[in-house]
Formats: C-alpha cells, structure tokens, sequence
C-alpha cells in the first residue's frame, strides 16, 4: 500500500513538474488570443491606424523636402557680376557682396564660387616656336576662380598654391581644352589679348584637370571650356595688359537646403527678392531667380502640405473609431469571463489589467508592424523613381513623425482602456445580452444633427472663406494649420449628423420575413449600426477624396515631388481607410449575425430557416452600405472642394475624376459584398441556446 | 465570547444570519425574495436548501456569496459582516471564503483555457509559488477525478466533469464555504452520487462547509441539515438536525 501511494505521489510529481504555469500576463494573453480571427483583426485595426496619421505627414516631409532641393538645384543660384579693375577693387566688391548677403540671408545663402575672368586670350607660341593655325584661331578666356582644387580631379600636374610666385608664371587648363588646343603638361606657351604677338604673356602649364560635377553649379557662370585658370595675383597681373573684354569680377551664391526651412520658404523667396533690389547698382549685373522659385514652391507646398494633413486628420479619425469598433466588439467576446473573475472577487483594477494588457499586448504586436509597412512603402516610394527620397529629411521631420506615431499610439492605447475599463466593470449575467438602449426622439436627433451639421459646414467651408483664405496664406503657422485641418472637422461632424437623421429602415420591404425583421431591428435600435455607418460613411468620403485628387493631378507639376508625394499619400491613405472601414463592416456584422441567431432562437427553434435570418442581416448590411455610399460621396466631394488644390479643371479632368470615383465605388462595393458575405455566415449546426456557439 | 449579534456566541459557527430579507424592485412592483430568515452554520458543517423554484434559495445564495446585497438583516460569515463590507473587502471575501458553483456550471469557467489552468486562474495574486499552486490545483483536480483532463478545455468534457470541474475552481482558495446551486441537477443520480461523495471526501479534508441548493430530496441524505425555503421563509428552524443527517456519507 506505501508502495502504491509512493507511486501514486511520484506520478503526480511528475506532472507537477511538467505542467506549464499561469500567470496573469499569460492569462491576459490567452484571453486576447483565444479567438485568433477577431485578435487578427483588431492587430490589423490596430497597425494601420498607428501607421497612417504617421505616415501621411512622413510622405509630405519627404516630399516637400525633396520638393525644395529639387527647386534649389533647378534654381538655386544668385550671381552678382561687376567689371573690376584690378585686386583692390575685385576685394571691395566681394566685402560689399558678401556683407549684404550675410546680414539679409545669413546661411540660408552660402558663397560657392568668387571668380573673375578676361578675355579673348590668344596663343601666339608653344615651347618658343609657332603654333598652328587651329591653334591659333582658338580664343580663351584667362580665369581666376577660387576653391578650385574642391571642385576638379587632376589628371596631370598639380593645381599651384594661389599666390605662388617665382620664375614662370604657373597656369592649369582643363584636359579637354588642353587637347582641343593640342598642349601638354609643362608646355611653354605664350598667350596674347590681340592675337597679333604684341604683348605677349608667359606662362607654364602646370597642371591640367577635368570638372568632378559638370552639373556642379560651380561651374555655371564658366563662359568656356576654353579656360586658362591661375591664381589671383597672376591674374591681375595678366589684366594690366588691358583685355578687350573684362576684367569682370562675379560672385556665385548657393541656397543651402538644410538651411531653407520649407515652412519659411516664402519669407526667405522675398528676402531675396529685397536682396537682390539691394545688390543692384551701376556696372553690376544680379542674376537669379531663387527668390519667384521659392515663393512659388512654397506656395505649392502649403497646399499640398495642407491636403495631406486634413487626409491624415480624416484617417486619425477613422483609425480610432474603427479601433474602438472592432475593440469593442472584440472587448464583448471577453465581456463574460471577466465577469466570472469579478465575480470570483477580483477587484475591477485586477480584471481592467487582465483586459488591457491582452489589448496593449495586440497593441504592441501591432506597431512594428505599422512601421515596417511604414518603412516598406517609402522604400517602394523611394526605387519606383518617384523623385521622393527620405534623403533629405531632417532630424526635426524625423522627431515630428515620431511624435505624431507615439500621440496617436497613445490614443489608440487610451480607447483600448477605457473598453478595458467598461468591461471590467460589468458583472456576471447569465444572458450577457444587455437590452438596447432606447433610442433618442426624432426631435432631439433632429436638433442634435441640425446643430453638428451646420457647424460642419461651416468647418468645410472655413478654408476657402475669403478672408480666412487671405490670412491663411500670408501668415503662415499653427492657425492656419488648424483652419486648414477644419474641413476634417466638418466631415466628421457631417457625418454624425448625417448618422442621426438617415433613416436606415427605408431599404427593409416589409413583405417579407426578412424583410420584416431588418425592418424591425433598424427601427427599433437605429444606433445599434450608428458607429459601422459612421465608418464606412468616413471611408467613403476618404475614398472619394483620394480618387478625386489623383485623377484630377492636385499635385502641381511644375513640382513633381509635390504631386508624387500627395498621389502617394491619397492612394495608400485610400487603401488602408478601405481595408479598416472592411474590418469594422466585417466584424461589427459578424458580431450581429451571432447575436441575431440569439435573438431569433426561439423563432428558430419553430421552423424559422437559418438562411432567412442571415438574409434579414444582408438586408441591414445593405441599409448600411447604401447610406454609407451616397452620403460618403457626398462629403467626399465637398471635402476634395475644400481641401484639394485642385487648378482648373478641363472637360477630361471632370470625365477622368468621374471615371475614377466609379472605380473607387465599384471596387468599395465589391469588397463589402465579399466581406458582409462572410460576416453574416452563421455555424451550419445551429444552436442558438448555446452560448458560446453565439459567440 | 460575544457574536456580533450581541448573543452568545454559537461555538464553532461559520455563518450567522439573522433576520434576513431581500426585495427585489421597490414600491407595488416589490417581490419579497427573502424574509426575516435566521440561520447558523458550524465550521465544516454541509446543509442542503430546498424549495421551489422562486422561493429565493437562488437569492440566499447569492447574498452568500456577496454577489447581492440583503435589503434588511444580518450575515456574518467567518466573523465578518457581510451586510457593513465595504467594495474591497467584499472582493476578499468572494476571493477568499468562499467558493460558488453555478447552477451553470460553464457560467464560472473560462472557456478558452484548460482545465489546469482553470483551477489556477483563482489562485493568482492570492500567493504561493507557481510550483505550490499547480501542486496544489493538480491535489484537486485529483482528488474530483480530473487528473486525466488537466489539458483539455471544459467543452471538451461531459456535463458530469464540467461540474466537477467547477467545484475545483470554486474550492482552489480552500475558501471556509461552498455554495453550490443545483449541483447534481444535471446529473443521472449515480453519477450525482458519485459526485456528492467525491466532494463530501475533499470538504472533509479541506475542513469546508457547504450550503447545497437543491430540488433533490436524495441530496439530503449527502447533508448534515436540511432547510426549506418557502416563499422566502425559512420553515426548517435554524441547527436543527435532518433525519437525512442520520444516514450521511460524510
């Protein structure tokens, strides 16, 4: 018998030993993954909507950033000529220059070149003896051009210390024009400004090079590939003998892209403006068209930069209603057990922690992926040869995106506990099936949608007012960015108002069994399908607004990075509004599919067909969907209006925004279809008194 | 020794109950659940309440089990007063002393998990180590037959272990009180024998009392006492025995 219990003792020590513990954070995580379709999707709830108010602004950073090199580059120069007569004066000229634009701009505007040049200069003899007549018929311009050395590759000699003096006077050339001219390194040659021998000049090929860039705007103002550089002294020395052309001194100056903020790209296209009006004066030439480019870019970019925001203000929205909708249906699947584990004496912060850690835990999952999909679709943005290029970010752009990921984050995390919290505090019910609340009379829905409506407009509108319209764009800052978020406002507000007098019941044909009871659940519990409208409603118009914008080419084009980055911003901002508005629609339909199985049990129970209940619930998705699809296009369309930097619009823009917002509904309509298809299957066993199976 | 009540003390008494009642609604909508019931329990002592349906055996339950509050009277369970507990020590309590076995008994298991881990998910945050917990959850899941199921989830288990299992999870705390509501109601009577033995054998080691809600006049024979319930007053007086005590299992 003690051998027995012994046994018996061992055996149980074993599993012991072998059985896997439990632990609250386990036992929240089991909780959040026992039903691994709905966890799925709130994670792809989740992600997306983390990813895109991120997103958004990271593809206009990037694009007004790459906006702004690609203007500096096309036009980013300003050169100030002047005829000099000797150093002295090439130095007065420089100081004066170079005070002018360093008190106005500061380093906005960096010097790139000082150079001055004469000219024709003629060859008249190589090592002593006569050149050929090719030779000879060629001119060239003497040059002296300072911080040389950074800007060419020596392939033959050396580049001679400015100021070096001693026996022949040293001079470089380029290889092409040494070899055009049939010269060579260490070639005595003797040049003259006639052409006839009078007064020559001596000097000695010392090295001879190529340009790094050709593109390199230092090399903009070079009158020739024909050139013959040397150093300052030299220089002036050569001028004494009165070139018929020249001297002339000039001034190369560069915007810098790091030191141009985009935001203040206007003010600094007027300071050149004024500057160069400053630097004008006799016998001096100012030549640059930085300052028309930048106001000109930055009036681009503020309306492109304007349309991304109140997009990525529309997906916020979007991302935390379709959060809390799929949360919360997600939140009810867990609603009993809780229940028991309050009941069973856990305090509400205990049961709250249970629930909010499974939901921080799929929260958590979730944002690596939001920015590997983040990261992956710049990336794609980057190869496709879109002009766009995270290049040229800023630490500040970077840090700004990071900050609106972590704000959103958190209110994503926010919501997710306040359903934590809501749950928490329910206490154990046999039925788990709460009564509908009763729903508000029509008046009080009425004047509730009269008052969102009206101040919805008037946020859609706020924009384009022609006084807000004036100061939005002249005084540029945190107001106008929250005049131009205001139309975001105005859709939303729209759309609750629109949520509170549709009537959804007018799609339910009372003739039929379904029919009747679509009818009748839509009548007696409209707001039971208020949050899936308000999300398909929002994404529509998000839809509508995206297809607007691409077909009608918003972006300008006299910037392409501008209207790249806007036409990427709207198509992914359309495709994941899509697929979270497919989720909630999806999931808010399944959870009604189960609970009308519960509802209609006992009409089940008597010869009720399964099939007629799931078509009661098509027709309720359809009600839904209707409302959504003309009030979506609808506010879509006020919003492009109102957001959109749309230019004018010919009969093919009309005829292709058209085309392209049937596409967009068609394709809408086709994935709702697939999707209410699946939401609205119920088991093929039906037991509606089983509790868990409606579950 | 002077109980709360202001008598002598009962020796060894678990629960005291006196003049208990509970309302549900108010005004001419009132239904009297309970009224003016006075009742006492030994530590370790098993009593049955029968009655029928709506007579408010349900409700008593539930007062004891701290999931409603009395409208007027007295419980003190353990020397602690469950009609003056404020929200925290309420909690305890439930956690702590007592155990509640549902009429359905899925209602008080966690679906999702197996059938260990259901018997350990009351034990979290109550202390011990995790060794000590599965040693202990494994003691009772073998002590009610279920030492073949510890991975397997409560669907996947007959009505019969799915009610042991629940008397499992209500017994992990070792709690000073079972309330159990219709435990055996849907079992054949030997399988509900073999149950109310197999439970009778584990309250007698964990030193547990028990209040059975019950319909099954067979049960009785399983108890110490039995009381009856009708129109929420109790007929049978407070510590007085059963003939059903007499030929008691435990």
């Amino acid at each position: 018998m003690t051998a027995v219990r012994a046994e018996v003792s061992h055996a149980r020590d074993a599993r012991v030993a072998e059985a896997p513990g439990l632990s609250r954070a386990k036992l929240a995580w089991l909780q959040a993954t026992r039903r691994r379709g709905w966890a799925a999707a709130l994670w792809l709830c989740l992600a997306g909507a983390i990813a895109m108010p991120a997103l958004l602004p990271l593809i206009d950073a990037m694009a007004v950033r790459s906006g702004l090199v690609q203007t500096l580059a096309g036009s980013g120069a300003l050169t100030v000529a002047q005829d000099v007569t000797d150093l002295n004066s090439f130095n007065a000229f420089k100081r004066d220059v170079d005070g002018q634009v360093n008190s106005r701009l500061g380093p906005a505007l960096i010097p790139l070149a000082a150079y001055a040049t004469a000219g024709p200069l003629h060859v008249v003899t190589l090592g002593g003896g006569p050149v050929s007549p090719t030779t000879a018929q060629q001119t060239l311009t003497a040059a002296y051009s300072d911080h040389l050395a950074s800007h060419v590759a020596v392939g033959a000699g050396e580049l001679p210390p400015d100021g070096l003096g001693g026996g022949d006077t040293a001079v470089t050339m380029p290889q092409a024009a040494a070899d055009k001219l049939g010269l060579r390194l260490s070639d005595r040659v003797c040049f003259d400004f006639t052409g006839a021998g009078q007064s020559r000049w001596c000097a000695r090929i010392v090295g001879l090079w190529r340009p790094l860039d050709v593109h390199d705007p230092y090399w903009s103002q070079a009158p020739s590939s024909l050139l013959v550089t040397m150093g300052r002294f030299d220089f002036f020395e050569l001028v004494k003998q009165h070139p018929p052309q020249g001297p002339t001194a000039g001034l190369l100056y560069r915007a810098s892209p790091d030191a141009v903020d985009p935001a203040q790209a206007g003010t600094i296209g007027g300071e050149v403006q004024q500057l160069t009006a400053g630097l004008k004066a006799p016998h001096r030439h100012v030549s640059t068209s930085l300052g028309s480019s930048l106001e000109s870019f930055h009036a681009m970019q503020l309306q492109v930069s304007t349309a991304i925001h109140l997009f990525a203000a529309a997906m916020t929205v979007l991302g935390l209603f379709a959060v809390a909708l799929v949360g919360s249906r997600f939140v009810d699947g867990q609603t009993r057990e809780l229940a028991v584990l309050r009941a069973r004496g856990w305090p509400a912060a205990r049961v709250w922690r249970i629930s909010f850690s499974g939901l921080a835990a799929l929260s958590l999952c979730a944002l690596p992926v939001g920015v590997a999909g983040s990261l992956a679709f710049v990336a794609v943005l980057t190869l496709t040869g879109s002009g766009i290029s995270p290049a040229w970010l800023h630490r500040e752009d970077v840090a700004g995106v990071a900050a609106a990921m972590v704000a959103n984050a958190i209110g994503l995390i926010a919501v997710l506990g306040m359903l934590a919290a809501g749950a928490a505090r329910r206490e154990l019910d046999p039925s788990m099936e709460g009564p509908f609340r009763k729903g508000r009379a029509w008046w009080q829905r009425a004047g509730t949608a009269l008052v969102f409506g009206c101040v919805g407009l008037i946020g859609l509108a706020l924009p384009k007012l022609p006084g807000v319209s004036a100061l939005t764009s002249q005084t540029p800052g945190p107001a106008a960015t929250l005049i131009g978020l205001a139309p975001a406002v105005g859709l939303i507000l729209l759309t609750a108002a629109a949520i509170y007098v549709w009537p959804l019941g007018w799609v339910a044909r009372r003739v039929s069994v379904p029919g009747a009871l679509a009818g009748w659940q839509l009548e007696r519990a409209p707001e039971q399908h208020a949050a899936a409208s308000f999300i398909l409603i929002l994404a529509v118009a998000i839809g509508v607004f995206a297809a607007v914008g691409v077909a009608t080419g918003a972006g300008p084009a006299s910037q392409p990075s501008l209207g790249a980055g806007l036409e990427a911003g709207l198509l992914v901002g359309a495709v994941v509004a899509l697929a979270l508005a497919l989720a909630a629609f999806g999931l808010h339909f399944r959870s009604t599919a189960r609970r009308r199985l519960h509802e209609y049990g006992g009409l089940l129970a008597h010869g009720l067909p399964v099939a007629q209940v799931t078509k009661s619930v098509s027709i309720e998705q359809a009600a839904a969907t209707i409302s959504a699809v003309f009030l979506g296009s609808l506010l879509g369309l006020a919003l492009a209006v109102a957001g959109l930097p749309v230019g004018e619009l010919t009969r093919g823009t009309l005829q292709l925004a058209g085309i392209s917002l049937v596409c967009a509904l068609a394709c809408l309509l086709l994935c709702l279809l697939v999707v209410a298809s699946a939401a609205r299957r119920v088991p093929a066993q039906v037991n509606p008194f089983n509790s868990e199976q409606r579950r | 020794m002077i109980d709360p009540f202001g008598e002598p003390a009962l020796p060894g008494a678990l629960l005291q109950i006196r003049a208990l009642s509970h309302a549900y609604g108010e005004g001419p909508d009132q239904v009297l659940a309970l009224r003016h019931v006075d009742l006492d329990l030994l530590i370790g002592e098993r009593l049955a309440v029968m009655g029928r349906s709506g007579s408010g055996k349900t409700t008593l339950l539930n007062i004891l089990a701290g999931l409603e509050g009395p409208t007027a009277g007295r419980v003190v369970v353990g020397g602690h007063d469950l009609t003056r507990m404020g929200r925290r020590n309420r909690e305890a309590y439930r956690r702590l002393m007592v155990g509640y076995v549902w009429q359905r008994p899925e209602a008080g298991l966690l679906m999702g998990l197996t059938v260990l881990q259901n018997v350990l998910v009351p034990m979290l945050g109550e202390g011990g180590s995790q060794l000590d917990r599965i040693d202990a959850a494994v003691g009772l899941l073998d002590a009610l037959r279920l030492g073949d199921w510890l991975y397997h989830t409560p669907d996947q288990m007959t009505p019969g272990e799915t009610q042991r299992l629940a008397v499992a999870v209500a017994l992990a705390n070792r709690p000073h009180l079972l309330l159990a509501d219709e435990l055996t109601a849907r079992l054949d009577w030997p399988s509900a024998r073999e149950l109310l033995g197999d439970v009778g054998a584990l309250l007698g080691n964990l030193g547990t009392a028990a209040i059975i809600v019950t319909h099954d006049p067979r049960v009785a024979r399983y108890v110490d006492r039995t009381i009856l319930i009708r129109d929420g007053v109790a007929v049978a007086a407070a510590g007085e025995l059963t003939a059903g005590a007499q030929g008691r299992m435990w």
